[in-house]
């Protein structure tokens, strides 16, 4: 290459530099012009109407208010979510909320709120949650169900929790469905795409004393060090989502206050119990009891396979935090004609929040229940 | 030419001579003069001196090295920028002459309230280290990432090339390194000794505000816990007793129902 053309090839690099970065500022202006017109109050999520109906301890359980006369030919269903995150990311906006499609659709919804655990509930395990502050919740709802069974909705961690309580009290139950939920804590390592299942390769490289010193240290799980770890295990993404990603939005305030409300979900990330969480990652993630048949809460051993009522696992196909390999085992455990499964081709979080998964998981959800549970 | 040059050496070294002679009368007068050492000064050299008896090797200008370099050069404003200047180790001495205070033996009736101060150290330079080491593991990442766009876009015709593209394939090659480091063997080696270290210093500073507490006559927050602990505990209590009720209180009722039917 002569002298020339090299220079050439620096002017036209350096000209096109220089113009893509003002295209950039440019659009960075512009969605912090519309940012500085917005207001944290203008930033709502979990708007659709509720009222507590039961309290144990700072554990709550809301009955979303009926946009429509419920059916009568369908079990109530409660929602429970886990710890790591909250339940609001169910109803994030209105055109974006699982809890309004299924209000629609004529269900009578209710949905566990584990409150924000402190420092007075390190000593609070699994069986005191799974056992205790659920079943309690689920318990009143079957009363007000005249004493017939309902459906329990568990995601994520709550899944885990929904499957562990339908195993142990399955006279409660008409119907589990879990989503986005880790049943088998090892997965298949061999089949993760580049990305996927940091958490159980993290976790499993830890020693049972590293967990346990770590959280008795803080006493709970923060939650803070959680969005941390959940941050970093998209670390590009994580960089660049104030920077570039802002910068892509241009101004439209539509996407920004999605993207706003996104965000005060994932800010909002209480503290995890510390006894919980030491069950969490030692007894499940880094020995796998559960689907060895070794996990037991309150004393009594959980089997799967003591869940009788008909069984629904709607997954991520491309969950970076519970491996499809992770939650698909369930199926190992139901006989198949009661077990079905939606595969969602999206994210963990995607399953709920993202646009083209409302009809699919709602949609999903209530043809389920219409063909396994309808009175 | 030659006597010239003699005579030139003559002046110089008879100037040299004065001159030196000069120094060494200075160098008397000032010591004849100067005032004594402040009592700060002569601390610091007996404290240099009492360390150097623990450790023969030690060279109290270590730790200070970086410090001293850094303000020497003229890019103290850069490295300001320079993640291995924020990660910058302690030298390896400091770290022997702390673990060494630090495991001397204790006496039953002698305290000596430095300790836990030593001991702190020591958890923050393990730490220091801990987190080098992983800093060390992502800036190979970020080298690599670098190398791999520099080596994919090198023949390509900048005049012709769309920017956008390039970012997207430069956010693509950096997250594959990233991911990739991160299920790597090293990475997961750096990122345990970072959680056991960082975990041991938090601990630590837990202590220490709890000994403070305590000698201030405040609730430490084991206090806390335990009385945490005990209401948790008397909560779970209730619940299985409950559940043990509620059992045993369905069981005859289902009993008698079934008595009931199988009679009739």
């Amino acid at each position: 290459m002569s002298a020339t053309s090299e220079f050439d090839q620096l002017q036209a690099l350096w000209s096109k530099t220089v113009a893509h970065m003002i295209d950039q500022g440019k659009a960075a202006l512009q969605t912090q012009e519309a940012l500085s017109r917005l207001k944290d109050d203008d930033v709502q999520i979990a708007e659709t109407p509720s009222e507590i109906v039961f309290q144990t301890d700072k554990v709550t359980l809301s009955r979303y208010t009926p946009l429509r006369e419920p059916r009568p030919d369908l079990p109530p269903v409660v929602i429970c979510y886990g710890l790591f995150g909250r339940q609001t990311m169910i109803d994030l906006q209105d055109d974006r909320s699982m809890v309004r499609n299924l209000l629609e659709a004529g269900l009578d919804l209710y949905v566990v709120d584990w409150g924000n655990p402190t420092r007075t509930d390190r000593y609070t395990t699994i069986d005191d949650l799974v056992l205790g502050y659920l079943k309690d919740c689920v318990k009143y709802v079957v009363d007000q169900n005249n004493g017939k069974p309902v459906t329990l909705f568990g995601i994520c961690e709550g899944g885990t929790f929904a499957a562990c309580l339908a195993a142990l009290e399955p006279d409660l139950f008409q119907g589990l469905a879990i989503s986005i939920t880790p049943i088998d804590f090892e997965g298949k390592p061999d089949t993760y795409w580049e990305g996927e299942g940091f958490l159980n390769l993290w976790i499993r490289n830890l020693d049972e004393e590293d967990v346990n010193k770590l959280i008795d240290t803080y006493g709970n799980l923060p939650g803070a060090l959680t969005g941390q770890m959940f941050s970093s295990l998209t670390p590009i993404n994580s960089m660049t989502k104030y920077s570039m990603g802002l910068a892509a939005i241009q101004g439209d305030q539509k996407k920004i206050l999605n993207f706003l409300r996104m965000e005060k979900w994932i800010a909002d990330r209480p503290d995890h119990p510390g006894a919980a969480a030491k069950q969490w990652f030692n007894h499940l993630y880094r020995e796998n009891r559960l689907v060895k048949g070794t996990f037991a809460l309150d004393g009594r051993q959980v089997d799967l396979k003591d869940i009788t009522c008909p069984v629904l696992n709607i997954y991520a196909l491309r969950d970076h935090i519970v491996p499809v390999s992770s939650s698909t085992p369930l199926g190992d455990f139901i006989p198949k004609d009661r077990y079905t499964e939606i595969g969602f081709p999206g994210g963990h979080v995607g399953v709920f929040v993202s646009s083209k998964a409302q009809g699919v998981v709602a949609g999903g959800f209530t043809n389920w229940m219409e063909t396994s549970q309808k009175i | 030419m030659a006597a010239s040059d003699d005579i030139f050496k003559l002046w110089s070294n008879s100037a040299k001579a004065f001159t030196e002679v000069g120094q060494d009368m200075a160098d008397a007068w000032v010591k004849a003069v100067q005032p004594q050492k402040t009592p700060m000064e002569e601390g610091l050299e007996a404290w240099s001196d009492f360390v150097k008896a623990w450790a023969p090797g030690w060279d109290p200008s270590t730790a200070a090295l970086g410090m001293r370099d850094a303000a020497a050069t003229q890019n103290v404003f850069f490295q300001a920028f320079d993640p291995n200047t924020w990660m910058s180790d302690a030298p390896d001495q400091m770290r022997q002459i702390i673990a060494q205070f630090s495991n001397l033996p204790q006496f039953a009736d002698l305290k000596f309230p430095g300790l836990d101060q030593t001991d702190m150290m020591q958890d923050m330079l393990a730490y220091q280290k801990a987190a080098k080491g992983f800093g060390d593991i992502m800036q190979q990442a970020w080298l690599r990432a670098y190398r791999d766009f520099t080596q994919q876009t090198g023949e390509i015709d900048w005049s012709s090339a769309d920017m956008d593209d390039l970012t997207k394939q430069w956010l693509k090659i950096a997250d594959g390194e990233l991911l990739r480091t991160q299920a790597s063997e090293g990475f997961l080696e750096a990122q345990k000794a970072m959680i056991q270290a960082s975990t041991q210093l938090k601990q630590r500073q837990t202590e220490m505000a709890n000994t403070w507490a305590k000698e201030v006559g405040l609730p430490t927050q084991e206090d806390l816990d335990d009385l945490a602990q005990i209401v948790t505990e008397l909560r779970r209590d209730m619940r299985i007793l409950r559940a043990d009720v509620e059992t045993n209180t369905a069981k005859p009722k289902a009993d008698k129902k079934k008595a009931k039917k199988d009679k009739s």
